[in-house]
């Protein structure tokens, strides 16, 4: 379905909603569940902390839906409310880590090319960046937003973003290095 | 080890909650919309109450101030009577006072003349005729 088609369909279920259609209420949910619950899962590594998430944000968005007004404030509000979010509960969860992502589906089934161990190093080392890096490598990488739209969401100045963001990827760079070179050391 | 941007969007490609999720949502929802009517229902019973609970007590403040109002008053109007039936019982003690003054003096003054006349009575002739002249 092309992205015209998407947008003409959800602005109807979003009419539908509001006209009190609970089935249309399904279909939004269906249609974007799987950008929410990444963007927690992602953050907060931890696949059932991530669903709660993803479903408060949801019943969220059943109150606020009259204030919705078109499909890019859909996506743009539920990439805010996510976000914001993700962050309340990773402060709640004060850094206590739960290594849940052994229960999560390999990705190197879902990419193909790529390397299953180091996509799964990359999680990691990701989960020891702080909360805001974190969360502008995940909405670079996995929802493609540039930095405007990223500085938009999370309400910083464009110039900020970007120099976070390529300081982000450094640290990763630097961390993984680190972390497989403990790997070769303890194997050797 | 380096990685490419593409190595970070495949570890970061989104993954679905699985078809579940949808009716956890759901659920959720009809569940808190059945409470919340249960609420609605119960706080619509309770409602005419809430909404005369403040007219009860602004009435009731307003029925204590009168009431105090009105026993002010009366004790305003008590002291009031009291004041005057003293200042009258005062005045009837001055009049009465002035009267027996007056009186006594009246008594002196006859005596004294009395006297006077006596003593006048007493006299040889030319003294008096010289008491007259003076």
């Amino acid at each position: 379905m092309s992205d015209g088609q998407q947008e003409v369909r959800m602005t109807e279920s979003l009419e539908r909603v509001a006209a009190g259609d609970a089935a249309a209420f399904a279909e939004i949910v269906g249609e974007h569940q799987s950008m929410v619950f990444s963007i927690a899962l992602h953050y907060l590594q931890d696949r059932s902390l991530a669903e709660d998430v993803a479903q408060e944000v949801f019943l969220e968005l059943y109150q606020n839906i009259q204030a919705i007004e078109s499909a890019d404030h859909l996506k743009f509000w539920l990439r805010r409310v996510a976000v914001h979010r993700c962050i309340d509960q990773g402060r709640r969860r004060n850094h206590r880590r739960e290594t849940a992502l052994d229960g999560l589906p390999e990705p190197a089934m879902e990419s193909g090319m790529a390397d299953p161990a180091l996509l799964g190093k990359l999680r990691q080392t990701l989960d020891g960046l702080p909360e805001k890096q974190r969360m502008i490598v995940i909405l670079r990488y996995q929802e493609d937003l540039g930095p405007a739209e990223i500085a938009e969401l999370l309400r910083m100045p464009v110039n900020t973003v970007k120099s976070t963001l390529h300081r982000s990827v450094e640290e990763l760079r630097k961390k993984l290095t680190r972390k497989l070179g403990e790997v070769r050391y303890a194997i050797f | 080890m380096p990685f490419s941007e593409d190595d970070l969007r495949a570890a970061l490609k989104r993954k679905d909650p699985g078809p579940e999720f949808t009716r956890k949502v759901m659920a959720q929802l009809s569940e808190r919309d059945a409470r919340n009517a249960g609420q609605q229902s119960r706080s619509g019973w309770r409602l005419p109450w809430l909404r005369l609970g403040p007219v009860l007590a602004a009435a009731a403040v307003i029925v204590m101030l009168l009431g105090g109002a009105w026993v002010g008053y009366q004790s305003y109007q008590q002291h009031q009577r009291e004041a005057q039936i003293r200042k009258h019982q005062q005045e009837l003690a001055e009049e009465q006072a002035r009267e027996q003054t007056i009186l006594a003096l009246r008594i002196t003054s006859e005596k004294l003349n009395y006297v006077l006349k006596k003593v006048n009575g007493a006299l040889p002739e030319d003294v008096r005729i010289r008491r007259q002249r003076l």
